[in-house]
């Protein structure tokens, strides 16, 4: 399987440590291990796990209030 | 040369015919040649609980091949659920088993006078006797049927007592959870009194450049594994998919009272099910993906519980649709399910709906049996599935049609039980938001269909030319613009339609991450086993067909524009949250449906245009020809 352009994009930019804001779809860099993140365009948190030492996942959003 | 089985339950007879060539390279197998069947073998209007609705058993074309994650089958019937075009796809090891017993699709006619199972042994096939067999689960269905062939390697799809009972949303099981479950085939095979069919093959497949073929599944091997969602599958399996929905408030919650469930957070998080429950990943045949948890449930009421999955539609269907929080009741109430053989995405939907009346006041304790049915009642979601495989109380109210239970329940209650035009219960996702998911979601032929249409690179915030490159056509990557969004929901039905039919599972393709399969990747793979050098165009008309096949059983029975249309629902605005206002609006959704039309090459009220039919090769159907 050659790499085509879009395959060339998910690998360039999506692997390591970056995740997309679930809301906005803004991309997000990370370092390594980071435990939450705020999106610079919407500005809504994010609660991380990492699924490997490079694949960041969200795992929710920050909420103060959760409610019951 | 691939065979056909027709199986006559009414007169015990079986008949073996070859598949021409030539009908294979133009439908296909799996979901291709199913559905020619499904056409050829019915006349307009017939009853799916008769027994002449056909039952078919189809492997995709490269099904069992050594190739990656083509190891899938399909199931084609006209649908007991909603009188219309009825199909399901099934993964684990059944398919590639009926492809080395030689069997390209098997048709189940007639119905049994007793309980029968079907027992394939390559090219032999018996019709047995199942009344031990039933009124059981499934599970205990598959190690009976083991016990009596003394092979526990015997591959196994069964019904539950659901099936029996012609629950209307019953599926077909295999395994411990790998169903063929929307559009209720297990109801359709529990009215043939068939119980059962159980697969050994033994045979090779002919492949006419084995070395090309491996050397195309290893490279392709070796791409997919370095790709970021594989890394990601092989360990949540889809649930990502339940926290993207979720958090970009696209579920539906507590049936429509919302569309983001924060009340889940800290218990339906995908890291404590990762930590309490699952204990390892296993895989259907052919797949190096391993997307499915095996889960123990170790302590609580539930305690020595376990079980297979669960998929992103479980916390979904099972959590926030019905307002539960928990995910051992999640798992308790999904066990039973696929033990029963009930479809657990439409069970879903029925109880959030029962909870939701409830909730209302339209219905109480007297109609329940004296259940708890208010929103999150563990009560609920462990006796639902029990009533409804035993056809009792309020369960039998729910599985007979929902017509049928909206008779009995009140006219009212029809108000919030939400059905997308064929009569399918919608499910739990919020699709009024996303304008090519919708249009594919609801133009499926057989209901509103995320399998079938459902565009999820729609909402990645891909760059427009990455976007645009996949499709093939300039896209619009905003998920609330209108524009060029027919052509994506099209692009998105043909490639899923591809999947289904050669047996290759959508996991490993472009319906699931930008980097996977599109049409290019598998077209190898059928080329190195065929030797046909088919082009992409030709794999993209044969999928066009193949969704025209369908279509055209719709049309027979009088389908037209006014199926294609979204539950009601979908044209309120949004209440609250981030998509506040959101909604269709209808002469946008009848503009983009005429686009739609225009592209599939049908008249504005969604019927094939005679030349299309005749570009497809399809004017001379039914042809007969198998
Ligand atoms: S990705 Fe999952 S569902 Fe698909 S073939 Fe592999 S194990 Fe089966
Ligand atoms: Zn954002």
């Amino acid at each position: 399987m050659t790499e085509n352009e879009p395959q060339k994009y998910a690998r360039s930019k999506e692997i390591y440590q970056r995740i997309r804001c679930m809301r906005c779809t803004h991309r997000i860099d990370l370092e390594k291990d980071q435990k939450e993140a705020y999106c610079p365009a919407c500005g809504l948190g994010w609660v991380i796990t990492w699924v490997t030492p490079d694949i960041p996942m969200v795992l929710r959003r920050i909420m103060p209030n959760i409610p019951k | 040369m691939r065979q056909v089985a027709y199986v006559d339950l009414t007169n015990r007879k079986v008949t073996i015919k070859p598949i021409p060539e030539d009908l294979l390279r133009k439908f296909l197998g799996g979901r291709g040649i199913g559905s020619y069947l499904l056409y050829n073998h019915t006349t307009k209007g017939i009853h799916p609980l008769s027994p002449e609705n056909p039952l078919i058993f189809s492997p995709g074309l490269m099904t069992g091949q050594f190739a990656n994650a083509m190891g899938r089958c399909h199931v084609n019937g006209k649908s007991p659920d909603t009188g219309k075009y009825g199909d399901s796809n099934i993964g684990g090891a059944f398919g590639a088993e009926l492809m080395y017993a030689g069997l390209q699709a098997l048709v189940i006619t007639g119905k049994a006078a007793k309980p029968t199972y079907l027992f394939i042994d390559n090219d032999k096939i018996q019709l047995r006797d199942a009344s031990k067999l039933w009124g059981k689960d499934t599970f205990q269905t598959q190690l009976g049927v083991w016990d009596e062939l003394q092979d526990p390697d015997v591959k196994v799809a069964c019904i539950g007592e659901a099936g029996e009972h012609q629950v209307g949303f019953a599926c077909i099981l295999h395994q411990l959870k790998r169903s063929a479950g929307r559009t209720g085939q297990g109801a359709l095979m529990g009215s043939k009194n068939l119980k059962a069919v159980a697969v050994r093959g033994s045979q090779s497949l002919p492949v006419k450049d084995p070395q090309k073929l491996l050397e195309i599944t290893r490279r392709q091997y070796e791409y997919i594994r370095r790709t970021k969602i594989f890394e990601i599958t092989k360990r949540w399996s889809n649930l990502f998919a339940w926290v993207v929905n979720n958090e970009r408030e696209g579920i539906v919650v507590r049936n429509h009272r919302a569309n983001f469930y924060p009340e889940g957070y800290g218990h339906l998080d995908v890291d404590i099910f990762l930590d309490k429950y699952s204990e390892k990943m296993l895989a259907c045949q052919q797949c190096a993906m391993h997307c499915e948890h095996r889960y123990e449930v170790k302590e609580g009421p539930y305690k020595g519980l376990k079980g297979e999955g669960p998929e992103w539609i479980a916390p979904l269907h099972f959590g926030a649709l019905v307002g539960n929080i928990h995910w051992d009741v999640i798992l308790a109430s999904f066990e039973k399910t696929n033990r029963f053989g009930i479809d657990a995405s439409t069970f879903g939907l029925y109880l959030a709906w029962l909870m939701d009346i409830y909730d209302r006041g339209l219905i109480g304790k007297e109609q329940t049996g004296g259940i708890d049915f208010n929103f999150g009642s563990a009560e609920a979601m462990v006796k639902l599935p029990e009533l409804i495989n035993k056809d009792e109380g309020i369960g039998k109210v729910i599985s007979h049609g929902a017509d049928e239970a909206i008779r009995q329940l009140g006219d009212k209650t029809g108000e919030f039980l939400y059905r997308c035009g064929r009569g399918l219960t919608q499910e739990a996702v919020n699709d009024r938001i996303l304008r090519a998911t919708c249009l594919g979601d609801q133009t499926s032929n057989r209901g509103n269909d995320h399998l079938r249409g459902r565009c999820n690179l729609e909402f990645m915030g891909l760059p427009a030319e990455v976007l645009s490159k996949i499709i093939g056509r300039p896209t619009n990557p905003d998920p609330y613009a209108w524009d060029t969004k027919a052509f994506f929901a099209m692009w998105q039905q043909n490639l899923n339609t591809m999947s289904d039919c050669l047996g290759l599972c959508k996991f490993w393709t472009q319906w699931f991450a930008p980097d996977l399969f599109g049409f290019e990747q598998p077209l190898e793979v059928i080329n190195a086993v065929t030797g046909w050098n088919m082009t992409k165009d030709e794999l993209w008309e044969a999928s066009e067909r193949v969704w025209n096949m369908e279509k055209m059983f719709n049309v027979r029975d009088g389908e037209d524009r006014r199926h294609d249309t979204p539950p009601k629902i979908f044209f309120e605005p949004i209440k609250e949250g981030a998509r506040k206002g959101l909604c269709l609006e209808p002469d946008k959704w009848n503009a983009l449906l005429d686009e739609y039309y225009d592209l599939r090459g049908w008249d504005r009220n969604g019927i094939p245009k005679p030349e299309t039919l005749k570009r497809l090769k399809l004017d001379k159907e039914p042809s007969h020809i198998i």
